[in-house]
């Protein structure tokens, strides 16, 4: 395992009677951006915190660049935080706050000017080193706090949220800022969020936590289009869970019934037995809508159903379609074409839905 | 513009009570001292209207009884020296106190607070009467500790010894206090980016801890400082009048000695001795400011 940068091996975490991290371990690799994402309270940052060295495991190690670091202080840690809250030190100068690690290394004065100054200009705040950190503008504290934390090119730069505090514009530039960043450095970035567009857009890899629990690992498409249970699915982007229970199922695909009427063949991955209650996860995006049945071939057996509710939104509508059995599903339809008839559908009208095969999955978790 | 007119006609009504309150009571009766101390001395108490620097020339002037220094400002320096003891010794004292108060849960922490407060609700000349009896040559101390250790009685009482543990027993939640304040509003992530960018503990303390607590540090000084050396109670009482500060000067001056002008020198250099200090603090905080 030589490209793991930090490995956590049943890393059990708990305060008084709440148990914050439950049996996680986890392989990050050297030079990838990983996204720890789930809601408040789901172990993410303590999971951080337990790698920066500011909380200590009841169970399990951590390993940095293959050295165990469990018990280790934060100041013995080769790892920098950036803060959610940006901790910078408001005795000090921006340049004091940027060189103060560099400083506690006890590096050449010449040198530390010289990193700090490089620093600054990386993160676009060159001639700001004189400034107060309550003088800046929050976007630009963020930068500051970004450049502290890089400035002493640790193995693993942790990122806690750094980008919540920031209105919504600069947050969304920031993002293809920090992957920039990210590539230039080619430092390991370990960043946990709760937003899972903010991790989707920046990651290579993304964990998914809830509980206390690893729900799920992989890249942001592995995520989306494969979300391991009904948790995942649900917290990362919008997605249409439909009742079914299943017929039959070997592995790969399944046969089930939702209401009593509908028969699909679905996508799944874990044998489920017949008779077993489940859910249809699909994407709304991943729906066809057309006027009439017809064959496209690969697609499923076209489903009739009732224009209940729909929304347009400029790139696309948003419909809500009644199937049979008052089973509500959410369809998103590209404007592609002017004049689309189907954006002048009005409720009430008639409709069918198609998707690929393997775009419905059953998920029995 | 009629808005914040009219805002400021608010606000200037809600600071009339204590501006009457400071102008009647603090600054009227401190220029009449001011004019007190250049006129003449009456007998039996009270000022001739005849202008004169008598007062001036026997505070600083040659007085034959002493070597060096005249006996005026050698109680003068032993104030401003006792007072700066008093503040290193609370400080001393009072920064680890505080800090271990915000270190506890909020319910302990009120509880210790409490504790700190609670000798306030006693008067001020009986607790030190109090300490009389503990440093009394026949006192808890000298009777009960020291002798049931079979050791030879010390005298404690009527000492400079006894006259700053008074004062320091006296000024000590005036240090707490202020210090609590600072550090309960301390943010303690400075502390992990600190450990995070490489800082131990000692570092942590020296270059974020101390510096953010500084503000505290200057108010819980200064206010000890300055109830120290205006102390009366505490020479009076634990040094038995052989161990003068300033306070107990003045008081000689009206009291006893009947000389309102000379009295009134000593108040003015006080104020003014004091002054310079206050004045400077304050503009180092305005440039800081800048």
């Amino acid at each position: 395992m030589t490209d793991t940068v930090v490995g956590l091996k049943n890393i059990t975490k708990q305060f008084g009677d709440v148990l914050a991290v439950d049996n996680v371990s986890l392989q990050i690799r050297e030079g990838e951006f990983f996204s720890l994402l789930g809601p408040s309270g789901c172990g993410k940052t303590t999971t951080l915190r337990m790698i920066a060295g500011f909380e200590m495991p009841q169970i399990g190690e951590i390993y940095i660049k293959g050295e165990p670091v469990t018990h280790l202080p934060p100041f013995r840690r080769n790892v920098n935080t950036v803060f959610q809250d940006y901790a910078l030190f408001p005795h000090m100068t921006v340049a004091q706050n940027v060189g103060f690690g560099l400083e506690m290394d006890k590096l050449p004065e010449v040198e530390i000017r010289q990193r700090v100054e490089d620093t600054l200009r990386l993160v676009q705040l060159p001639q700001m080193g004189d400034r107060r950190p309550s003088h800046l503008s929050g976007g630009q504290q963020q930068r500051v706090a970004l450049a502290r934390a890089i400035v002493k090119r640790p193995d693993v730069l942790l990122l806690d949220e750094p980008l919540a505090a920031l209105d919504l514009k600069l947050r969304q530039a920031m993002r293809f800022e920090l992957k920039e960043l990210q590539h230039q450095l080619g430092t390991t970035f370990i960043y946990v969020t709760h937003d899972q567009e903010e991790a989707m857009t920046m990651s290579d890899r993304i964990a998914v936590m809830n509980h206390g629990h690893v729900l799920q690992i992989g890249t942001p498409i592995e995520v989306y289009d494969h979300s391991a249970d009904h948790f995942v699915a649900d917290f990362i982007g919008e997605t249409n869970f439909i009742d079914c229970r299943v017929i039959s199922c070997n592995g790969e695909t399944a046969t089930v019934l939702i209401g009593d009427e509908i028969k699909l063949e679905v996508a799944c991955d874990q044998n489920a037995a017949a008779d077993q209650p489940g859910t249809v996860v699909i994407r709304p995006e991943k729906i066809d809508l057309h006027m009439k049945a017809g064959n496209d071939g690969q697609e499923t057996a076209f489903v009739p159903g009732i224009v209940e509710n729909m929304v347009w939104i400029g790139t696309d509508t948003r419909f809500t379609v009644k199937l049979a059995g008052k089973v509500e599903v959410v369809v998103r339809h590209q404007n592609m074409r002017l004049g689309d008839p189907l954006v002048a559908l009005r409720r009430g009208e008639p409709v069918y839905l198609s998707w690929q095969k393997m775009a419905a999955r059953l998920i029995t978790s | 513009m009629t808005v914040t007119k009219r805002r400021r006609g608010v606000l200037g009504t809600l600071l009339t009570p204590g501006a009457i309150w400071i102008v009647l009571l603090y600054i009227v009766p401190s220029l009449l001292i001011v004019v007190y101390s250049f006129l003449t001395k009456k007998l039996g108490g009270g000022v001739i209207w005849e202008v004169s620097l008598d007062s001036y020339t026997k505070l600083f002037g040659y007085n034959p009884g002493a070597l060096i220094l005249n006996d005026f400002v050698i109680i003068f320096l032993r104030t401003f020296w006792w007072g700066i003891l008093t503040v290193l010794t609370c400080l001393f004292i009072g920064y680890p106190l505080a800090f271990y108060v915000t270190q506890q849960k909020p319910a302990t922490r009120n509880l210790l607070l409490l504790l700190i407060i609670i000798p306030f609700w006693t008067n001020f000349l009986v607790r030190i009467y109090a300490w009389k009896f503990l440093l009394g040559n026949n006192g808890f101390i000298n009777s009960t500790i020291l002798s049931g250790l079979g050791l030879r009685r010390i005298p404690l009482i009527n000492t400079p010894f006894a006259v700053l543990i008074g004062l320091i027993y006296g000024a000590l939640p005036f240090m707490v206090l202020p210090l609590y304040a600072s550090m309960e509003r301390f943010n303690y992530s400075f502390v992990e980016a600190a450990q995070d960018l490489g800082a131990g503990y000692f570092r942590v303390f020296t270059r974020i801890f101390f510096p953010l607590t500084i503000p505290g540090v200057a108010t819980g000084c200064i206010l000890v400082f300055i109830l120290a050396i205006g102390d009366f109670v505490v020479p009076t009482v634990l040094g038995g009048g052989k161990v003068a500060m300033v306070a107990n000067l003045l008081s000689l001056q009206f009291g006893n000695a009947f000389d309102w002008p000379f009295g009134s020198a000593i108040g003015v250099v006080f104020i003014l001795l004091l002054m310079i200090g206050i004045v400077y603090y304050i503009l180092s905080e305005i440039r800081k400011e800048a």
